[in-house]
C-alpha cells in the first residue's frame, strides 16, 4: 500500500529595503527513509543565484546552498518533488521503555551511541523538571515504549490548544508549557523534550501533510504549511514517528523532509542578508496525490 | 645566566601593558625582564610528550568530524560530542588537511614531584604565540650578547616551516589572511602573529563570500583568499551555518571550505578538542589510536601553581615544539619568557636573535587599502564635519558674544526644527563614533590624532559655553591633524570625500529649512561660517538671492555646493577605476551619481526659479550609497536576474 504525492513548497520574502548580498540554505528535497522514496526533486530560485550547490548536510538531509549578489527586494524559492510513501510498520508490541533508556545510558551498541545525538537538551528543547514529571504520567514502570509514546502524544494534543500565530519561531519552550498553546513546531519540541527528559532519544522531524485527504477522510491540521512531528528511537535501532498535532502515528500522508535535534537544525529556509530592512514572509505548501508513475 | 639589569624595564613593561583589557586566558600583562629556563632533560621530555599529544588530538579531531569510529567503538562517551557545544555538527564531513587541522597547538603545563602534567590544551585558537614572538624580540635586545653567541635556541626555524606551508597552500602568492576578532585584548597577540606569518590582519567585515569563494574586500576590488589563519572562535565564523553571533564573519565561509577553495586553520570545529572531558579520555585514545602510552597526562590545575605554556606548529610532516614558551609563577611578579638553551653551540645568530633581517623593499603609494578601512575613513570624515558643524550651531545659539540674544526658541520656525533634529545628545553620539573609528583606525592614524581623540570628554548634564569651547578645540585640531598628518593615499581621499559630502548635505539641509524671510538669513550665514565673507562682498542686511548664490553656485567659497562637487570630482579621479561594475557606460556608478549632481546644479540659474534643493539632496544621498556599493560592499550595480 503506497501513496504518491507531489510537493510544492514556495517561500516568498519581501524586503522593505534592498538586499545587497544574500546567502541561503534551503531544505530542498524529502530524504529517503525506510517508508519513503523521493523520485524527483528540483528547486527554483529567483533572482537567479550566482552560486548554487546541492548536497547532503551532516544529518543526511538534502540542502541547497545559494547566493545572490545583485541588489533585490524580493526572494522567491520554490521546491518541488515527487514522493512515494508507504505505511510504516507499527509494532504490535514494543519493549518496556526502560530498555531503550538503559541502552542510551550504558551504550552497549554502536547504534545506541549514534542515537546519542538525539538524547541531550538543546536551545529549543531544554530539560525542564515540569516536563519530566509530565512525561512520567505516561511512562510508568515497565510500560511498552510505543504505547507510552502514543499516550504522551495524545495528552499533549488534548491539553494544548493548536493556535496558529500564538507563538513565534523562537518562543521559549517554557512559554509554550505555561501558555498551553502553540503550533505544530511547539507540539513537536514539547514532545521531544519530554522524551529526552526520560533518557530516550527523540528527533524533531520537519515535513508536510497531504493537503487534500482521500474522500471521506478529514483534512489534517497544518496541511497548508510546513509541518513538524516527532520520531522516537527503539532499542532495535529503528525510529517510529508520532504526530502530536494530529493525535496519531504518522502514516502515508506524512512526507518527511528532514530531521534534526530541533527546529534549528532543519529550518525549511535560512539565510543571512546584507541590508533588507524588515521582511515579510509568505509560505505556500501544496501536497497533492498523484497516480503512481508508469514504471512503478 | 644571572644578569641583573633594570635597563629598559620601564618602557618594556609599559609597552606590553598597553592593552586595555586582560589578554585571553588570563595571561599576566607584565613581562619580567629575567627569563626562565628549563634544562635540556625537561625540554626533551616536553618535546616528545607534546608532539605525541598534538598528533593524538589531531587524529581525534579527524575522527570526530569524520568517521566517528572512536564514538562507535565506545572509546569516547557520546555526551562528549553530542552534549557539548564545542562539537560543531555542521563541520562534520568538511574535509581538512592533516597539517592545517591543528596547525598551531598550545598547552599549559605544571610540574610537581611526580613530573610534568598538562593542565590545559588549546586546539582552537591557541593564545599567546604572538606574545611570545614579541617578547623574544625585546629579550634578544636586552640580552644581545647571549643571543649573539648563539646560547639560546631560536624560535623562528620551527615556525618558518609552518609559514612556508601556508604560503605553499596559497599557491606561493600573497593573500594569506589572519582573521582577528578585532578586540583590544586580542590585538597585540594577533598582530605579532600576522607579522611573523606575513599575513594580512583582517576583521570579519573585510571578508566576503562570493560564488563559493572567500574574498578580501579592497578598494581596488575583491582579492581571492585561499588560506585563512583564524583567531576567531570557530562557532562565530559563519553566521549561516554556525549560529553563534558576535563576530560579523562572512556568511558562507564553511561552504567555501567545502568547495575546496579555502583552507582554514586551525580547522573549523577544532576547538572541541580543548573542551572539558576530552583530556581525561586521552590515555585510552592514545593506546587505541596510536598504539602508544600517553607520555604527558592531564590533571586539574591547583591554586598557585607555576604554569608553563608551550607552543607547537605543524611543519607539513609533523608537529614540532617551539623551543621557547611563557611561564607565570605564583604570586604576581609577571610573566617570564622561557628559553631553551642552544643544543649545539657555535653558529652565532644575527643580532635581533631569532629574526633574519630581510632586505627592505621600498614601497611608495600606500598599497592595498581594505574596504573596511576606507569606509572607516569616509565616516571619520563625515562625523568630523558633522561634529564641527553641530558645535558651531550650538555655540551660535548659546550666545556667541556676537549674537547674544539668540536662543533656540527665538529661531524662525524652520530653523528651530532643524536644530531640534540635531539636539545635543547627538553630540554625545558623534563623539562616540569618532572615538570608535579612531580606535579602529589606530594603526593608520598618527599618535597625535589618538591623543586628541582621548581629549573628547563626556558631555556634562548642562551644555555650557565653556564645555563647547573645551570640546571644540580638540575637534578642530583633529580636523587639522587628520588632514596634515595623513598619508596622501586612499585613506586620506575617503576622509576628504566624507567631509565634502557631509558639508554639501548640511548646506542643502540648512537652505531647505531656511525661509526667505530676512531674519533667518544671518543665522544661516553664521551656521555655515559665511557671515564674514558675505559682509565683505555685500553691504547691508543679507538678501536671499545673494545668500543662495554664495552657498550653492559660487565655487570660490569652500562652503558652497559648487566647491564641494568640484572637490569630490578631484578626489574621485584619484580612486581606483571600477568600470567593470557598470553595465551602461565607462563611468563607474559613483561617477555617474556625481555627474547627476553637477547637472542639477548647472541647470539652476540664480534669479530664475527655485533652486532644486530637494533633488540635489536626494542625489547626494544616492552618491553616498553608490560609493558604499562600489568600494565598501562590492555589490554589482543593478544587474537583475530573471524578472521577479
Amino acid at each position: 500500500m503506497s501513496c504518491w504525492m507531489t510537493v510544492r513548497h514556495e517561500t516568498v520574502i519581501d524586503y522593505s529595503a534592498e538586499v545587497a548580498l544574500a546567502h541561503s540554505l534551503v531544505c530542498c528535497a524529502p530524504r529517503d527513509t525506510p517508508w519513503q522514496s523521493c523520485r524527483e526533486s528540483d528547486v527554483e530560485v529567483d533572482p537567479l543565484p550566482q552560486a548554487l550547490s546541492r548536497r547532503r548536510d551532516w544529518l543526511g538531509n538534502w540542502v541547497t546552498f545559494f547566493s545572490q549578489e545583485q541588489p533585490h527586494r524580493r526572494l522567491r524559492v520554490t521546491a518541488r518533488s515527487l514522493v512515494e510513501t508507504r505505511a510504516p510498520q507499527l509494532p504490535a508490541a514494543s519493549p518496556p521503555w526502560e530498555a531503550a533508556a538503559n541502552e542510551l545510558r550504558l551504550f552497549p551498541s554502536a547504534e545506541a551511541r549514534e542515537a546519542g545525538l538525539y538524547l541531550y537538551p538543546t536551545d529549543r528543547c531544554p530539560f525542564l523538571h515540569e516536563l519530566e514529571a509530565y512525561a512520567r504520567l505516561s511512562f510508568t514502570p515497565g510500560r511498552p515504549l510505543w504505547e507510552a509514546t502514543e499516550e504522551l502524544g495524545r495528552r499533549i494534543h488534548d491539553e494544548w490548544t493548536y493556535l496558529p500565530g500564538s507563538t513565534e519561531v523562537d518562543t521559549p519552550l517554557l512559554d509554550v508549557w505555561q501558555g498551553r498553546r502553540g503550533v505544530c513546531q511547539d507540539f513537536a519540541h514539547l514532545m521531544v523534550s519530554c522524551l529526552r527528559c526520560l533518557g530516550l532519544a527523540a528527533r524533531y522531524v520537519s515535513g508536510y501533510l497531504l493537503t487534500t485527504p482521500p474522500p471521506g477522510q478529514p483534512r489534517l491540521v497544518g496541511a497548508d504549511a510546513s509541518h513538524a512531528w516527532v520520531s522516537v528511537w527503539l532499542p532495535d535501532g529503528s525510529w517510529l514517528d508520532y504526530d502530536p498535532t494530529n493525535r496519531r502515528p504518522c502514516g502515508t500522508d506524512h512526507v518527511t523532509l528532514g530531521w534534526g535535534r530541533d527546529y534549528g537544525d532543519v529550518p525549511p529556509l535560512r539565510g543571512v542578508v546584507l541590508g533588507g530592512g524588515h521582511q515579510r514572509v509568505q509560505v505556500a505548501v501544496d501536497v497533492a496525490p498523484v497516480q503512481a508513475p508508469a514504471d512503478c | 645566566m644571572s644578569r641583573s639589569s633594570e635597563v629598559g624595564y620601564g618602557w618594556l613593561t609599559e609597552l606590553l601593558s598597553s592593552v586595555d583589557e586582560p589578554p585571553a586566558e588570563g595571561l599576566p600583562l607584565k613581562l619580567a625582564l629575567r627569563p626562565a629556563t628549563l634544562g635540556e632533560q625537561d625540554w626533551t621530555l616536553l618535546e616528545s610528550g607534546l608532539e605525541q599529544r598534538a598528533r593524538l588530538l589531531s587524529e581525534l579531531l579527524r575522527d570526530v568530524y569524520g568517521e566517528q569510529t572512536s564514538l562507535k567503538d565506545g572509546l569516547l562517551p557520546p555526551s562528549l560530542l553530542f552534549n557539548n557545544r564545542r562539537w560543531l555538527g555542521p563541520c562534520r564531513g568538511v574535509v581538512d588537511g592533516d597539517a592545517t587541522r591543528l596547525l598551531l597547538y598550545a598547552a599549559d603545563l605544571v610540574r610537581d614531584t611526580d613530573g610534568w602534567w598538562v593542565v590545559r590544551d588549546y586546539t582552537g585558537v591557541p593564545p599567546g604565540l604572538g606574545w611570545l614572538l614579541d617578547a623574544r624580540r625585546w629579550m634578544a635586545r636586552a640580552y644581545h650578547e647571549l643571543f649573539a653567541r648563539g646560547e639560546v635556541e631560536p624560535l623562528a626555524p620551527t615556525l618558518v616551516r609552518a609559514r612556508d606551508l601556508l604560503a605553499e597552500l596559497n599557491g606561493g602568492e600573497r593573500g594569506v589572511v589572519l582573521a582577528s576578532p578585532g578586540n583590544a585584548a586580542e590585538f597585540a597577540d594577533a598582530a605579532a602573529l600576522a607579522h611573523f606569518f606575513g599575513c594580512t590582519l583582517v576583521e570579519g567585515e573585510d571578508l566576503t563570500v562570493r560564488g563559493q569563494q572567500l574574498w578580501l574586500k579592497l578598494l581596488q576590488g575583491l582579492q581571492p583568499v585561499r588560506v585563512l589563519l583564524r583567531r576567531v572562535e570557530d562557532a562565530r565564523c559563519d553566521p549561516l551555518e554556525l549560529s553563534a553571533g558576535g563576530w560579523s564573519g562572512p556568511s558562507g565561509l564553511i561552504q567555501a571550505v567545502r568547495n575546496g577553495d579555502l583552507v582554514v586553520c586551525n580547522s573549523l570545529g577544532s576547538g572541541w578538542a580543548e573542551s572539558p572531558g576530552v583530556a581525561e579520555q586521552l590515555p585510552a585514545c592514545s593506546q587505541r589510536l596510536l598504539g602508544e602510552t600517553l607520555r604527558l597526562p592531564w590533571r586539574a590545575l591547583r591554586k598557585g601553581e607555576t604554569v608553563v605554556r608551550c607552543f607547537l606548529a605543524h611543519d607539513g610532516e609533523r608537529h614540532r615544539l617551539v623551543p621557547g614558551g611563557l611561564r607565570w609563577p605564583r604570586g604576581d611578579d609577571g610573566m617570564h619568557e622561557l628559553w631553551r638553551p642552544a643544543r649545539a653551540t657555535g653558529g652565532a645568530q644575527p643580532p635581533g636573535g631569532a629574526f633574519t633581517p630581510e632586505a627592505v623593499v621600498l614601497s611608495r603609494g600606500g598599497g592595498d587599502v581594505p574596504s573596511r578601512v576606507a569606509s572607516d575613513f569616509f565616516w571619520l570624515g563625515r562625523y568630523l564635519e558633522r561634529c564641527e558643524g553641530l558645535l558651531r550651531v550650538a555655540r551660535v545659539l548659546l550666545g556667541d558674544p556676537a549674537s547674544e540674544s539668540r536662543s533656540a526658541e527665538l529661531l524662525p520656525g524652520g530653523l528651530a526644527a532643524w536644530v531640534e533634529g540635531r539636539a545635543d545628545d547627538q553630540l554625545q553620539t558623534l563623539l562616540g563614533h569618532l572615538k570608535r573609528l579612531g580606535s579602529s583606525l589606530r594603526e593608520r592614524l598618527s599618535s597625535d590624532v589618538l591623543s586628541l581623540l582621548a581629549e573628547l570628554t563626556e558631555r556634562p548634564p548642562e551644555v555650557t559655553s565653556s564645555y563647547l569651547e573645551r570640546v571644540s578645540v580638540p575637534v578642530w585640531a583633529l580636523v587639522a591633524v587628520a588632514r596634515e598628518s595623513l598619508y596622501r593615499g586612499h585613506g586620506f581621499r575617503f576622509l576628504e570625500i566624507g567631509r565634502r559630502l557631509e558639508r554639501c548635505q548640511a548646506t542643502l539641509e540648512l537652505l531647505q529649512w531656511t525661509t526667505e524671510e530676512g531674519s533667518s538669513l544671518p543665522l544661516l550665514l553664521d551656521f555655515t561660517d559665511s557671515s564674514r565673507i558675505y559682509a565683505r562682498r555685500y553691504p547691508g542686511a543679507p538678501v536671499w538671492l545673494a545668500v543662495v548664490d554664495m552657498l550653492l553656485g559660487d565655487d570660490s567659497q569652500p562652503r558652497s555646493l559648487a566647491y564641494g562637487l568640484r572637490s569630490l570630482g578631484e578626489h574621485f579621479a584619484g580612486l581606483p577605476p571600477r568600470h567593470e561594475l557598470s553595465d551602461v557606460s565607462e563611468v563607474a556608478p559613483h561617477g555617474l551619481a556625481l555627474a547627476r549632481c553637477r547637472e542639477l546644479l548647472a541647470g539652476w540659474q540664480p534669479g530664475q526659479g527655485e533652486p532644486p534643493l530637494t533633488a540635489l539632496h536626494a542625489a547626494l544621498v544616492g552618491l553616498s550609497a553608490q560609493l558604499a556599493r562600489v568600494f565598501f560592499t562590492h555589490v554589482a550595480h543593478h544587474r537583475q536576474g530573471a524578472a521577479g
